[in-house]
């Protein structure tokens, strides 16, 4: 039997209910697949890698107590001996007064993200795709980093109340570091799940534009300013609102910079975002790590904090139902949203450029990290293109930059939101302009 | 067992690879969380699998599998060659592996009481404990207590005749109570944060840490934060405990001395390194009291093991010594670049379906002879800070900035109050150099790191960074105003 389908699945749950004792209900949550990626720096491929794997993980109810485990292999001894361990973990584990019992069956919106020649390019197709990169730097005397995957996965749950689901995608990425020969970089990446609609040249020409421009970067003073980002560092910011501030849990714990502000304004007023798994450009799952299905939910109302993403446990204690945002059962972080999408605007990267009188254009973000979650005071260094914008033209590049500020307060004078989306990591983002932004140290390049 | 490898390592040399070896894991994981009395997390996780390397027409090619038959494991050998086919498509050199002689051997971690034979229950009952005395106070608004145990069985064999059997056994965990009011959410942690204390041990390693006779200090002290004044900014003597020194070795130290960093190949993701070759023992990296080693040997060490995945055997040797920049952390592919004739045995992969990359082994600050208290007896005009809060430094790492839970002022040599939300930045040598006082032995421990991430696609590793408090003279500190 073919691995990774609903038949092999349904196979599968099939002899692990049979194993349980009466009285106890149970869950099955399968992911796995296969994935390669062909790694490349210095202009050569450093490493190449192909791998499948996959996770059977058990979830055990009787009562208020709840039992787990997990294996990667599907045996009979395997899944045998992975029932008994949870039954084990069940017996000894304590009554949880907020534990619910098993969703029922559900219906779910289905959404197409795979492809399979995507899922099964060939590690010659992705040395030819980074061979195509590495030509077009090589006159320029430039040098190329980054990497090429794909891969397959699959993802299933099912329950004893009967509920049954499962999703096939297939995913593609391409990032490249673009090196000049003074040591100035450039970045770009795309991915998704159809590798036809990544436009592969059109990336690898923006690095090497970025190189290009990073040439003799200038020293600035840390302080204020006009700040132009880029999807991505939009991206590289923004995650950390998405985990840190729009999960219920986070809110109940009183770690959200959203405690005590529902209903009011958080952002500007230009801003409007929703989580939409149903997305175009960045296709999520149908449904969660409990089987609920995922619904858009609207986050933030043209700046005013709209609504949080819940799973059925902190839907109950907030009286609401589940968005289908739940990871898998029992966790510590409750539910997050996974699939950011922002309004559009109607400016053009060029535009942001040409209306700013002085001000800094942001490639990307490096290592971001919170500093203080209430006010969500981000800290992170700029990275691959850091740029001086004087008199509406880029003038020069800047060695890089730390800031450290915080994410609602930037977010709050937004002066311009750019007309195209970009799907960045678990965002769908527009580039912004900022009309104040606060660095707080400098660095060397 | 042995039939397994047999057939993965032919099936390599009848596709013509040059070198190839397999790496077969058996992993076991259990992880409990307590949060609010209730269970937050319980992992019970049991993987296997092979990961299988080859060279062929000098580049290299990786390909792993979960499906430990015969057969299966062939196929994947010749889907490695094939990768390797691939890569051979755009290199400049052929792989050249420093020698290293094949061994047949054994090693294994130590511990006492064997964590997986310590009942569930046990378990449990001191997590509940901890949660309970944390949770007094209604302030509490979140008290999580956590417990993590791992076992690795791991074999080696290589086409070069190694045939390595490894056994690591690793223990930890730890609690943090968080106390929130309208405006503020503060947090303590013990015996550090993001998951406490970890070592290459058995149970016999949380006994030894005294939850119950420290959670009643931690709840008051998160408590206690949510009125405390801010931070001071500006310049001031900064005095760190050995769980932040330990991190900040970490970033500053164990990362740029990572050599595949200096050479590029994080160039697209984990960044480069301020430590270029043309530096190697000439580069005053830090004052002359500061001396920093790395060592696959030592005693609880996470990273310490008797071979490396290259099947290198462990080494102990000096990054920095007196202060100027002296070694790298190398592995059989890399090791002639500087024009050293064998690895240092760096090479390691998170699992079996992982290739293994060079990964920090312990890096540990060598320590001084001050006691705590008489450091804190010389400072002037200084601030103590406790437990990591957050991190972050530029990908050459270079301009770093570290907040912490916890800081104690200190006014002409006495402690005078704590602040929250302490942070502090510099620049990697001119913070180094800064340090004038390091404590003694006393004050050492090993500080287990268990989520360091490096790598594409993304690669979990584990290792100790043995510090005692020092003293950094004149540092920015205080970002929050």
């Amino acid at each position: 039997m073919s691995y990774f389908t609903e038949e092999w699945f349904n196979e599968i749950i099939g002899r692990a209910f049979s194993y349980l004792p009466a009285g106890v209900g149970g869950e099955i949550l399968l992911h796995g697949g296969r994935f390669s990626l062909t790694r490349f720096a210095n202009n050569i491929i450093h490493q190449n890698l192909a791998r499948e794997d996959l996770s059977v993980n058990i979830r055990l109810i009787m009562g208020k107590k709840v039992g787990k485990s997990s294996v990667n292999q599907i045996s009979d001894d395997s899944i045998r001996w992975a029932v008994n361990l949870a039954l084990e973990a069940l017996r000894f584990s304590p009554d949880d007064p907020e534990l619910l019992d098993l969703p029922e069956k559900q219906q779910y919106e289905p959404i197409d993200s795979y492809s399979k020649t995507t899922a099964e390019l060939t590690p010659e197709i992705r040395a030819g795709l980074v061979f195509k990169a590495v030509e077009k730097s090589v006159p320029k005397k430039f040098e190329c980093a980054g990497i090429v995957s794909n891969g397959e996965h699959f993802l299933g749950i099912a329950n004893t109340n009967g509920l049954i689901a499962s999703h096939k995608s297939s995913s593609f990425e391409f990032a490249i570091t673009v090196t000049n020969n003074e040591g100035g970089s450039g970045w770009a990446s795309g991915g998704f799940y159809d590798f036809e609609r990544v436009d592969f040249d059109r990336i690898t020409e923006r690095a090497i534009r970025k190189a290009e421009l990073n040439f003799n970067p200038r020293e600035l003073p840390p302080g204020e300013y006009t700040l132009i980002l880029e999807p991505q560092a939009v991206s590289d910011i923004f995650s950390f609102a998405a985990y840190m501030g729009f999960g219920a849990q986070a809110y109940l714990d009183g770690m959200s910079f959203l405690v005590g502000r529902l209903g009011e304004l958080v952002f500007d007023e230009k801003l409007t975002i929703w989580d939409d798994a149903y997305s175009q450009l960045n296709p999520g799952l149908p449904f969660d790590f409990e089987g609920m299905p995922r619904k858009k939910v609207l986050l933030v109302r043209n700046g005013v904090a709209n609504s949080l993403v819940h799973d059925r446990k902190t839907a109950k204690k907030m009286n609401t139902t589940s968005t289908g945002h739940s990871l898998p059962q029992p966790n510590t972080w409750g539910p997050i949203p996974l699939n950011i999408v922002f309004n559009k605007g109607n400016s053009s990267l060029e535009n942001m450029i040409e209306t700013t009188e002085k001000g800094l254009l942001v490639t990307h973000f490096h290592y971001v990290n919170v500093v203080e979650p209430r006010k969500l005071i981000l800290t992170g260094m700029t990275r691959d293109g850091l740029f001086l914008v004087e008199n509406g033209k880029i003038t020069s590049a800047v060695k890089n930059l730390r800031f450290t500020e915080s994410l609602p307060k930037a977010l709050s004078k937004i002066d311009l939101i750019g007309s195209e989306l970009e799907s960045c990591g678990i965002c769908v983002v527009p580039a912004l302009k900022l009309n104040s932004f606060n660095f707080s140290s400098k660095t060397e390049f | 067992m042995k039939e397994l490898f047999e057939a993965a390592l032919e099936s390599a040399r009848l596709a013509k690879a040059s070198y190839a070896d397999i790496r077969i894991i058996n992993f076991r994981l259990e992880s409990l969380v307590i949060k609010n009395g209730i269970v937050g997390t319980i992992i019970n996780e049991t993987t296997s699998g092979a990961g299988i390397r080859v060279i062929k027409d000098g580049a290299w090619g990786f390909a792993a599998t979960n499906r430990l038959e015969r057969d299966e494991l062939a196929k994947t050998a010749r889907l490695a060659v094939r990768i390797a086919e691939g890569s051979a498509r755009l290199i400049k050199e052929k792989i050249t592996l420093a020698y290293e002689p094949p061994y047949i051997d054994r090693w294994q971690s130590g511990y006492i009481i064997d964590p997986f034979k310590v009942p569930i229950e046990k378990k449990l009952e001191l997590l509940m404990k901890v949660d309970e005395l944390l949770r007094k106070d209604p302030r509490i608004k979140v008290a999580e207590s956590t417990l993590r145990f791992e076992r690795e069985e791991k074999i080696f064999a290589s086409t070069e005749g190694s045939y390595i059997e490894q056994v690591f056994t690793v223990s930890g965990g730890g609690f943090s109570a968080s106390a929130a009011s309208e405006t503020e959410y503060q947090t303590r942690s013990y015996p550090s944060s993001f998951d406490g204390q970890y070592a290459q041990a058995g149970y016999e390693l949380i006994e030894s840490m005294d939850f119950i006779g420290n959670a009643e200090r931690i709840r008051e002290e998160a408590i206690a934060l949510l009125s405390a004044p801010q931070c001071p900014t500006g310049k001031m003597d900064l005095i760190l405990e050995g769980s932040q020194l330990a991190l900040q070795i970490h970033e500053s130290c164990g990362h740029p001395s990572e050599l595949d960093r200096v050479f590029g190949y994080e160039a697209n993701y984990a960044g480069t390194s301020f430590l270029t070759t043309e530096k190697l023992r000439n580069f005053k990296y830090g004052s002359e009291i500061v001396n920093i080693v790395a060592d696959g040997t030592l005693p609880l060490g996470l990273a310490t093991r008797g071979y490396d995945d290259d099947g290198v055997r462990s080494d102990r040797w000096f990054l920095v010594k007196d202060g100027i920049w002296w070694g790298y952390l190398t592995n059989r592919e890399l090791a002639h670049k500087i024009g050293e004739q064998r690895s240092r045995g760096c090479n390691r992969a998170d699992g079996w379906q992982n290739i293994p990359i060079i990964r920090m082994t312990n890096i540990s600050l060598l320590p001084g002879d001050w006691t705590l208290n008489d450091l804190i007896a010389d400072t002037d005009n200084g601030i103590l800070m406790e437990v990591n809060k957050s991190w972050s430094i530029d990908q050459r790492r270079l301009n770093f900035q570290f907040g912490c839970e916890i800081g104690r002022l200190i006014k002409n040599g006495k402690i005078v109050g704590i602040v929250k939300n302490p942070t502090y930045q510099g620049i990697t040598p001119e913070f180094w150099g800064s340090c004038d006082a390091i404590c003694n032995w006393e004050y050492w421990v090993p500080y287990g790191v268990i989520n360091c991430g490096k790598g594409e696609p993304g690669q979990r590793a584990e290792m100790s960074h043995g510090a005692s408090p020092a003293r950094f003279r004149n540092v920015n500190v205080g970002i929050i105003k």
